[in-house]
């Protein structure tokens, strides 16, 4: 749906869905009206009434409609927002609606009355749902779903959209990415309601965009400030007309609408500082680094070939190096405080009719690692055009340029790693290339030409028609989404990448990617309202959908540069010996017809269903089409006789909803058998082409059933606000590959079927309290808690032969990450390790514990239990909104509770520790040297990474300070000075604290930062 | 893929490409995997190397397992792509008289793919004739779809085979002229009959499959097809032996196959240098000179295929297919590839049909290979029972056919006990040495033969 849809919708909504006790029966009809007009006013003893609409700011709303409760009398403002209107009565209940605005009630008395005033519509969205499709009335909505309003958005900060829903949405879970911590330009993952498929961490859900499918990418670099509200649809009643996509839940962004006016402009703009955040690195320092290596016997000769005579020159050497103090903070040397800026400027203005918007955007994010950055440019036009109750059209196109620049020199791993007592720099001052171990420099690294960066260009047109026909109502719209991107990445001829290459003309490389991708969307649907029986209100939806998806993905790689000053792919030398290029494209289309119907009786009860039947490119032909549904049902409690009695109650809801939602988790040719040209297949008078896989026309959708029960409560005016919700998610048809007999032919052994079925289940809490309400003061106090746990219900046998085979391999068993291994009955996210009794004090061994119970000093992977689930049992945020006046201090908590984590930083730098690299503090204090000792980790010379067991597993609660900021928002008299309509001013703190049970380092490619950020809005 | 006729075409040399690579007929199914049990290949000398297995039938150790495996997949793998274009052809979208072909040559390969599987796989026509109860033959695929096939008895296998041939003939009716022409034109289908799966192929293959199954009129008639078919087909006269050893192997070839890295690998194989006295690959030259060596009566005729196919340097050395790694550096793209089936074997199946009805035709058949590698012909009455002339004939399949994996299948077929590699055992006959197992997989998840 496109913004302005939201007014109109806004609009419709007020004629048809908020009717009063004995409410009006349908929208005006100018022409019946003019005509009942003449016809009354032409019988005697009839009284005129006349008046003048007016908005918030004293400006006549032109052609508001006023309609006379009961009847089919009724007339348009004039352009003076005038009316005049006769009726015999001696009172008329009235109604005012007009686009944009809400409606309003009212009873008028003979002759002219006093000026009635519409307040406009986007103060009354936070009575609303967006589903993207329509807006529905909270009240009667039945499925579950957070709505999450710009202001409590820009509250949690301005960097991430995602990561501030997180903090307002329960259910909804970024993922944390240990490695990539703050990076920029790292995509976040995230689960709505748990996760539901084998590979990969997340199922991201859908995410659209005023009624435009968009990626994750395009939300992460979306302004903003252009946001007016996020909903977050989370079962199968709130979601299902999204059918086949729905499963993950579904995102729905509402951009801001445009407001008539003369012009007015808008600013906003963000500087940010970010400061690295290595409270977690607890490293050694040279003299103990040097112990440590002594230790570890790093300089004693026991491998063939080694000679002690060498080994003790080397230790002398750094030896030297420690005792001259040569104490090198590496941590810091790729590090930097990023500064990042944003502004985002708006113009907008316009008539009843039409109304313009114009958005720029610049915004440059730096990391706080040396050469990360993601800047954006962005322009965004809108034009809508508007004939109330006849027809509205707009469109919108936002166009978005895209540069992002990754470090040269790799992750912060490179970093971390080195030796305290090797200087970067020779006595020269000169950067040296590579240590006396052998060990390239990374600060040399990052002194070349090499480079990452990559272009992206993003189009989305979306175009809007609204359309009255009598008690009818089409909607429709069109999106095109273009994406393009281009990636470069140079690997200058002196890195050390290169060192060992002895030919010249090898040396240096250049990789080049580009991606191309096309997308359009449409929709249309009628709908149609109606009143029944006085207490029964239906509504009625239809239509269909259409999408198409192009894409096309190239690369390839050049190598040989003989001056690290030639950055074109044009200076390459050559290519990879039998390298070639690679590329993908894929295409699909997809058609979708669906039906909602919902019933409210006397707002008490109400009833939806939806049905969606769907059909998909990608699948087989014998399953091309596939239903979903969903029924919901709610029961306004608080409407009841015997509960209005109780005071303070002002909304008491119970929602129930069922229904089936899909999930499409493969490649458009997966269904199909198609033909692959092979190098390896030449029959000399003509190229042989091989069916690349056996397709299964049988492959269908994934299906959720999903199950939902709400209960929302509303007590004291709003003190108290508090939504429960309980589901169960079952998602079977879980694609996955299945062992076949060899004489089927397949080329890999195995098919993709759907036959995973696993299963998520959780609570939800939304709680709101008031404690303080007053003139002055207002705080505000939000508790979310979520709660999730998975299971797997069946898997196949495919599945487990590759379990099997993973344990038996002992270098996954020695991997930093515990394997994934899939059991029915377990969680996808288990944690399965060899129990250990720990360190055995005389031989400094581990000693693990058998499945029989008895102990050993060999490790056998098949002796793996379930220690836990690395998914928190509990997870949530709390906040603090506090006002006084004009200023707001706000604070978001999150916290997480009893993940059981496998700590590697304890499994790598302190037990697994290489003493060639630098390690963690606790490989000093916590290892066992000698017979006696009681340690908890390995034998201090054990160089081996260690075998995945519960020694390493902890219990991980969190407490962070996601947020902590402070508001001044004015629209004073004095502001105008400027020609300020308004401004704010807010400081933010992002990250403030983290607070873990789990001793660990984070952040380990890029790592976390605490940031400041200053915000300033202002309107013209 | 299969709206037009080069896509057609492209499939179908994707087919004959599978095949020609070395998991299949450029190496396991013929000089690999299956002339070792034939005893003609194997390295005997190295315990640690798996050709042990392979060369004293232990099929389930893991080293001959995997292999055995491998090829059974291979062999389902190149079925189903022909299964996948055959099942085109049943709503062709568009129409082309070439598509009659096209169809023709998949239906056979079809045929062809699975008699050589059951040569390997099942029991032998005669085992599963003279069996009480049906014994299983292998799964017959008519389809490339996720669905096991049905495994039908051995008998009924045959059947199967001989049905797709049927139906192979009558489409293939118009494909007359077969032999390649000498210009090497690529992506003329019509030029290049020879490495298509073509009518004088199906022919071939039918004598071979009546002759498995011992009905020798048949066998006879369609042997006879494609000897007297003598515009194409001519056995190398005297003392141009040379000329046929190796594909094209002009007149001879019936139906070969491109493979351009098929020398590649055999000369990766059988050119390595061996120590003297160790037997590598191949036969003992003492084993070879008794198996080529001619009679008293024969007049001292020199068997030319002796000295084209192998080699003697105190060990013998397969150069049957390419003799120097210089020549095959110099040998031109028209000259890679394989022979599958070629002429001398219809006269063998001639002589072993005729012999009830009319000894003196069958030696005639024997006698003219005889004539045409450069020996002399054997008298009449000398073999006074079949079995002597089916143990002569076993000889002949050692001499002429080393390399094209035609051995195995005629041990299996006669049932006689046979020298091993070394020469140092007679290997009894046995259907645990004729049958090889199917993949466990196989078992666990295919269909299981039901007797009805």
């Amino acid at each position: 749906m496109n913004r302005h849809t939201l007014l109109i919708f806004g609009g419709w909504l007020g004629l048809s869905l908020l009717p009063a006790p004995g409410a009006a029966q349908s929208p005006v009809k100018s022409k019946d009206s003019s005509t009942a007009n003449k016809l009354e006013s032409a019988e005697r003893g009839t009284k005129t009434y006349s008046g003048r609409i007016l908005d918030e700011h004293g400006a006549p709303i032109i052609g508001a409609a006023l309609q006379v409760v009961g009847t089919n009398l009724g007339c348009l403002t004039d352009g003076e927002g005038r009316f005049s209107i006769s009726s015999p009565k001696a009172k008329l209940h009235i109604r005012l609606s007009c686009i944009g605005y809400q409606s309003l009630y009212s009873t008028i008395s003979p002759g002219e009355q006093a000026p009635l005033i519409l307040h406009s519509e986007s103060k009354t969205l936070e009575g609303v749902v967006v589903t993207g499709f329509v807006k529905k009335d909270k009240k009667s909505f039945t499925g579950s779903q957070t709505t999450v309003q710009a202001k409590e958005l820009l509250s949690v900060g301005t960097k991430n959209v995602l990561q501030s829903l997180e903090a307002l949405v329960p259910g909804l879970q970024v993922l944390p990415q240990n490695e990539l911590g703050s990076d920029p330009n790292a995509r976040p993952e995230l689960n709505i309601r748990g996760r539901a498929s084998f590979s990969g961490a997340a199922n991201l859900p859908l995410f659209v965009v005023d009624g435009a499918l968009v990626t994750v990418e395009y939300i992460y670099d979306m302004d903003i400030h252009s946001i007016a509200s996020i909903t977050v649809l989370k079962d199968a009643s709130a979601s299902a007309l999204y059918g086949a996509k729905a499963a993950a839940g579904v995102i729905v962004i509402t951009t801001k609408p445009l407001e008539r006016g003369s012009i007015r402009i808008g600013y906003s703009g963000t500087v940010r500082f970010s400061v690295p955040d290595l409270s977690d690195y607890h490293l050694l320092a040279p003299k103990q680094k040097l112990a440590y290596e002594d230790l570890a016997g790093v300089y004693r000769a026991d491998q063939a070939g080694e000679t002690q005579y060498r080994l003790d020159a080397r230790r002398d050497a750094v030896e030297r190096q420690v005792l001259a103090g040569i104490h090198t903070d590496w941590l810091s040397k790729p590090l930097r405080m990023g500064l990042s800026t944003a502004h985002s400027l708006s113009f907008e203005g316009g008539g009843r009719e039409i109304r313009y918007g114009l958005a720029l955007r610049y915004g440059d994010e730096r990391g706080v690692m040396l050469q990360s950055d993601r800047r954006r440019v962005s322009g965004n036009f809108r034009l809508s055009y508007n004939s109330p109750s006849r027809l509205y059209l707009s469109n919108s196109t936002t166009l978005t340029h895209l540069a992002i620049e990754r470090p040269n020199y790799g992750s912060f791993a490179n970093f971390s790693r080195q030796n305290p007592y090797n200087s970067p720099y020779d006595e020269a001052g000169r950067l040296i290339k590579r240590f006396a171990d052998d060990e390239p420099n990374p600060l040399y690294e990052a002194s070349l030409t090499s480079y990452q960066r990559s272009r992206g260009l993003d189009l989305l047109n979306t175009s809007t028609l609204q359309l009255w026909l009598g008690d009818f109502r089409v909607d429709g719209d069109l999106s095109l989404s273009l994406r393009s991107s281009k990636g470069r990445s140079f690997r200058s001829p002196l890195s050390n990448d290169f060192a060992h290459v002895p030919v010249r003309s090898e040396r240096g490389s250049m990789y080049e990617e580009q991606s191309e991708s096309l997308s359009i969307t449409g929709k249309l649907m009628l709908s149609y309202n109606r009143i029944l029986l006085e207490k029964l209100y239906l509504s009625t939806l239809a239509g269909s959908s259409i999408e198409h998806n192009d894409q096309d993905a190239s690369s390839y790689q050049s190598r040989g540069f003989y001056s690290e000053q030639l950055l074109h792919p044009s200076q390459a030398l050559g290519f990879n010996s039998g390298a070639r290029p690679r590329g993908s494209e894929g295409r699909s289309r997809a058609v979708g017809f669906f039906v909602n119907a919902n019933a409210i009786w006397d707002n008490r009860y109400s009833l939806d269903w939806i049905y969606r039947y769907e059909g998909s490119s990608k699948f087989g032909h014998r399953q091309r089409f596939a239903p979903f549904w969903s029924i919901g049902a709610g029961w306004n409690l608080h409407k009841e006789s015997w509960l209005r009695a109780l005071r303070g109650l002002e909304l008491l809801k119970l929602r129930a909803s069922i229904g089936y939602l899909g999930n499409v988790s493969f490649e458009p040719y997966q269904a199909l058998t198609t033909y692959d040209y092979n190098a390896g297949i030449d029959y000399t008078i003509g190229a042989g082409a091989i069916p690349r896989e056996l397709g299964n026309p049988d492959l269908k959708w994934e299906r959720t059933l999903s199950r939902n029960l709400g209960l929302d409560l509303t007590l004291g005016q709003g003190r108290l606000d508090l939504s429960l919700d309980l589901y169960r998610k079952t998602t079977d048809n879980l694609l996955l590959d299945v062992t076949k007999a060899p004489s089927i032919g397949t080329n890999r052994g195995t098919i993709k079927e759907n036959v995973g079925q696993v299963e998520n289940r959780g609570i939800e809490l939304r709680t709101r309290l008031v404690p303080i309400q007053t003139k002055d003061w207002q705080w505000t106090l939000a508790l979310n808690y979520s709660f999730n746990r998975n299971r797997i219900l069946h898997i196949s046998d495919a599945l487990r032969t590759l379990n099997e085979q993973q344990l038996s391999s002992d270098s996954l068993n020695r991997s930093t990450r515990p394997l994934p291994l899939f059991e029915e009955g377990e969680s996808l996210t288990a944690l399965k390790v060899v129990p250990s009794l720990g360190i055995d004090p005389a031989t400094g061994r581990e000693l693990y514990v058998k499945r029989d119970g008895s102990y050993s000093f060999v490790y056998d992977p098949n002796d793996r239990r379930v220690f836990g689930d690395t998914a928190p049992s509990g997870y949530g945020t709390i906040s603090s909104y506090l006002f006084w006046r004009r200023f707001s201090i706000n604070a978001h908590f999150g916290y997480s509770l009893g993940a059981k984590i496998y700590n590697a930083t304890l499994a790598t730098r302190v037990e697994g520790a290489n003493p060639r690299y630098n390690a963690d503090e606790r490989v000093f204090t916590q290892r066992w040297r000698q017979p006696g000792d009681l340690a908890r980790f390995r034998r201090i010379d054990d160089k081996s990474s260690p075998y995945q067991t519960s020694r390493f597993v902890e219990t991980e609660h969190y407490l962070t300070l996601r947020s902590l900021s402070l508001a001044y928002e004015s629209d004073a008299a004095w502001l105008q000075k400027w020609h300020l309509r308004k401004a704010r001013i807010e400081l933010l703190a992002n990250d403030l604290f983290y607070l873990s049970t789990v001793k660990r380092e984070r952040g380990l490619d890029y790592p976390y930062a605490r940031s400041l950020e200053c915000n300033l809005r202002l309107s013209f | 893929m299969f709206e037009s006729l080069p896509g057609y075409y492209d499939a179908l040399y994707g087919i004959y490409g599978t095949m020609a690579s070395g998991r299949l007929y450029g190496g396991q199914m013929t000089c690999g995997l299956v002339d070792k049990l034939g005893q003609v290949f194997g390295i005997v000398g190295n315990p640690s190397v798996p050709d042990a297995s392979l060369l004293s039938y232990r099929y389930r150790d893991e080293e001959a397992r995997k292999q055995i495996d491998a090829l059974w997949w291979a062999m389902y793998q190149t079925i189903g792509y022909t299964n996948n274009a055959l099942q085109s052809l049943e709503h062709p979208k568009f129409e082309a008289p070439e598509l009659r072909t096209v169809q023709g040559e998949l239906l056979g390969l079809r045929a062809f793919l699975h008699l050589d599987l059951l040569r390997l796989f099942a029991p032998s026509y005669a085992t599963a004739q003279a069996s009480a109860k049906p014994l299983a033959g292998i799964p017959y695929a008519y389809n490339y779809q996720n669905k096991n096939h049905q495994v039908y008895s051995t008998l009924e296998c045959y059947e199967r085979v001989l049905r797709d041939l049927d139906q192979a003939e009558q489409l293939l009716s118009e494909d007359e002229h077969i032999a390649r022409d000498g210009d090497f034109e690529p992506n003329f289908v019509q030029a290049h009959r020879v490495v298509h799966f073509n009518k004088y192929a199906v022919f071939a293959t039918k004598a071979r499959v009546y002759r498995l199954m011992r009905r020798y009129d048949e066998a006879a008639k369609y042997a006879r097809l494609v000897i007297q078919h003598s515009s194409d087909f001519h056995l190398a006269a005297r003392g141009e032996f040379s000329t046929v050893t190796r594909f094209p192997a002009p007149g001879e070839l019936i139906f070969g196959l491109y493979a351009p890295s098929f020398l590649q690998h055999v000369a990766s194989i059988f050119l390595t240098a061996g120590s003297s006295g160790v037997v590598t690959e191949g036969r003992l030259p003492e084993l070879l000179d008794e198996l080529y060596s001619s009679s008293s009566s024969e007049g001292g005729a020199i068997d030319e295929r002796y000295g084209s196919y192998y080699s003697k340097r105190g060990y013998s050395q397969f150069i049957r297919f390419v003799t120097t790694r210089p020549e095959l550096l110099s040998s031109t793209a028209a000259t890679r590839g394989l022979c599958l089936i070629r002429l001398p074997e219809q006269y063998y199946i001639l002589a072993e049909s005729l012999w009830d009805k009319d000894p003196k035709a069958a030696l005639e058949a024997l006698n003219a290979v005889r004539l045409s590698r450069g020996l002399a012909a054997l008298p009449e009455g000398q073999f006074s029972s079949r079995a002597e002339l089916e143990e002569e004939l076993m000889r002949e399949y050692y001499r002429e056919y080393p390399g094209e994996g035609q051995i195995f299948p005629s041990l299996k077929h006669y049932a006689q006990p046979f020298l091993s590699i070394t020469g140092e055992r007679l290997i009894q006959p046995s259907t645990d040495i004729f049958v090889l197992p199917q993949p466990k997989l196989e078992v666990e998840k295919g269909d299981h033969f039901k007797q009805d």
